[in-house]
């Protein structure tokens, strides 16, 4: 059998450096959209500890942020602060980075628009206003993180949430997803049948957004048609999620933060 | 041995800072190549040992304190650099969250606590090792830890005494008062090296040994510096990994002695006075020190640098003191272990981004 020898036109290295185009701007709006999907479609982690019911969750969150946005004695924010270190601690390195993410872009954005008090001798000010946005942006993300968006839906409606704002908040987490898919589908065949130097690529984000517009007006006349065949006219039948044993941890810590939250209002007020 | 803000001039700190530098970048490249992801999280515990060892502050008769460090101890369980970057964070947290040691003289306290006393101890410990042939866990081991930590802990006391004593020398006033650190050497380096000679070098002994013992027997795994534990610790690390990654090492004991450590924290509370080298402007004028009384408050310290720590001193008006020591050491311990992980994702990349 005789060797054949590798062409040397097969061996050159093809270099191929396409010239600049509008297409970065389609192309970081069809990430921009991968990610809300993602952030989405999340399926959060099974927790090592104990497992709360979706309204004790929100329960907890709620009463947490509004105790720290309300508490006077900023003792009652570090002592939460390190609460949720404590817990922060226990995360491995992606979740933890995937948890701090929003608290810490909160937190550069309050130091920011903050910074002018510092000029103006409001360190105390600074400190307080921008350490409570981060504690309270903390116990948001970690309550995004710790369940599904249809959870949040129980939750809402166990709390006896209007029927109405239920429905509109369902109905917009599924069609994000919805509208997210085609926009991205859309944005690849652009990307895809656009070949060559095209400097006006960007341009063709506004005949997306219209057809986008076009197939929601569609979508919501489908919806009405679903809901009307299947009888359903937006009333929510109350959700009901069991009271599990863990719960008892969760109301514990419930109780304990009200307390904490009290005592230290006390001693504040016994100082001044 | 914390030095504070403006005992050491600004070109002084610069010194030390830059002359920190390539330890510190040696001991990232180092670290990086060497620690797996997983084994991150040690650095994070090791941390959090020092930062609680330098919360319980020992009395000395005549009424200054000092406390533990355990710099050796932990470049003889994790290597000299891993302890290094330890040592740093934990320093670092204690500057900027507590007030503990200055921030301009931060650089400064990393050169004395986290490069030579690590880095000291840990070059004493291997000569005995190598000259003596110790075996890991014999007395000779324990012994030889004892004395590195004491070895290391008085290095780096002396170099603090060094650094405190050159300034009246170097930055004075034409009328020759200080402008920093107003001790010469003859009173700056016998201040340090008593204490740390006799109380402070027996705390760091005691703690050293103590915690490797501890460690030795309950979680060998922690322990990775293969220069040593190669033999023993190898197999132990084995048996120690966690069935349900394969790869996490349980440090399950070493979590539990940094929480018996923060429950214990507010005997720290127990020694009253100040260390020497670290008070504060309103009581440096009154310092008396070989029954002469300072007298006045060096320029440098009246208009120096102040920078507003988020807990100063460990402690928040309207709580019991005990109390808001030991939430101090339960923010530091957590801090030193979130700030670990999160390097892992500068070491061995965002997780995130390989989704």
């Amino acid at each position: 059998m005789s060797e054949r020898s590798v062409p040397d036109w097969l061996l050159k290295e093809d270099k191929f450096d396409p010239p600049k185009d509008g297409g970065a701007f389609l192309r970081k709006s069809a990430l921009a959209l991968a990610s809300v999907i993602r952030s989405v479609r999340r399926v959060p982690e099974r927790p090592r500890g104990p497992s709360f019911s979706p309204p004790m969750r929100l329960a907890l969150a709620v009463l947490t942020i509004l105790l720290v946005s309300a508490s006077r004695n900023f003792m009652f924010v570090e002592t939460i602060g390190v609460a949720l270190l404590v817990l922060l601690a226990t995360f491995d390195a992606r979740k933890l980075a995937r948890t701090l993410a929003l608290p810490l872009e909160a937190y550069l954005t309050a130091l920011a628009i903050l910074a002018p008090a510092l000029l103006w001798g409001q360190t105390r000010a600074f400190v307080v206003v921008s350490t409570k946005t981060l504690v309270t942006t903390l116990v948001l993300s970690l309550l995004i993180q710790s369940m599904n968006w249809n959870r949040f839906t129980c939750a809402f409606k166990t709390f006896g949430a209007p029927d109405s704002l239920v429905f509109i908040f369902d109905l917009t987490l599924k069609y994000v997803v919805v509208f997210s898919e085609i926009c991205l589908e859309t944005i690849d065949a652009v990307l895809l049948r656009s070949a060559g130097r095209n400097r006006r690529r960007a341009r063709t984000l506004g005949g997306v957004v219209g057809t986008i517009f076009l197939r929601a007006q569609d979508a919501a006349q489908e919806q009405f048609d679903a809901m009307t065949c299947r009888c359903f006219s937006g009333v929510y039948r109350r959700y009901r999620a069991p009271f599990r044993r863990s719960d008892i941890v969760g109301v514990s810590i419930l109780i304990a933060i009200l307390a904490i939250f009290a005592y230290f209002e006390y001693a504040r007020l016994c100082l001044t | 041995m914390h030095i504070p803000d403006n005992y050491l001039s600004a070109s002084t700190c610069v010194v030390l800072t830059v002359a920190t530098m390539p330890v510190w970048i040696s001991s990232i490249r180092k670290v990086t190549r060497d620690f797996p992801r997983e084994r991150f999280s040690a650095l994070g515990v090791a941390a959090a040992l020092s930062f609680l060892a330098m919360m319980f502050n020992v009395p000395l008769p005549g009424g200054t304190t000092g406390h533990a460090v355990g710099g050796a101890l932990l470049a003889i369980l994790l290597g000299p650099e891993a302890a290094c970057l330890a040592l740093t964070i934990a320093l670092a947290i204690q500057a900027l969250l507590f007030g503990d040691g200055g921030v301009l003289a931060f650089g400064a306290n990393c050169f004395n606590m986290a490069f030579i006393l690590p880095f000291g101890g840990y070059c004493v410990y291997a000569a005995i090792r190598k000259f003596f042939k110790v075996k890991t866990g014999s007395v000779g081991d324990l012994l030889a830890v004892g004395f590195a930590s004491y070895f290391g802990i008085n290095l780096a006391a002396l170099a603090a005494g060094v650094e405190f004593g050159v300034q009246p020398l170097l930055f004075h006033t034409p009328e020759g008062q200080a402008l920093y650190c107003p001790y010469p050497l003859a009173v700056s380096v016998p201040a340090m090296a008593i204490g740390h000679l006799t109380i402070f070098g027996l705390a760091e002994i005691v703690f050293s040994v103590f915690v490797y013992t501890f460690v030795h027997k309950t979680a060998p795994g922690f322990a990775t510096n293969s220069s040593f534990f190669s033999q023993t610790v190898a197999e132990a690390a084995e048996a120690d990994v966690s069935p349900k990654t394969g790869v996490l090492p349980k440090f399950g004991p070493v979590y539990l002695l940094l929480v018996l450590l923060v429950i214990l924290t507010p005997l720290g509370l127990l020694a009253e006075g100040t260390a020497w080298g670290e008070w504060g402007v309103d009581e440096i004028a009154s310092v008396t020190t070989s029954g002469e009384e300072l007298g006045y408050t060096p320029q440098g310290m009246t208009n120096g640098f102040e920078w507003s720590a988020f807990i100063p001193d460990y402690s928040t008006p309207g709580v019991p003191e005990w109390l808001g020591y030991i939430l101090s050491a339960i923010a530091g311990v957590a801090l030193c272990v979130v700030l670990f992980k999160l390097a892992t994702l500068l070491t061995h990349g965002d997780p995130l981004a390989k989704e």
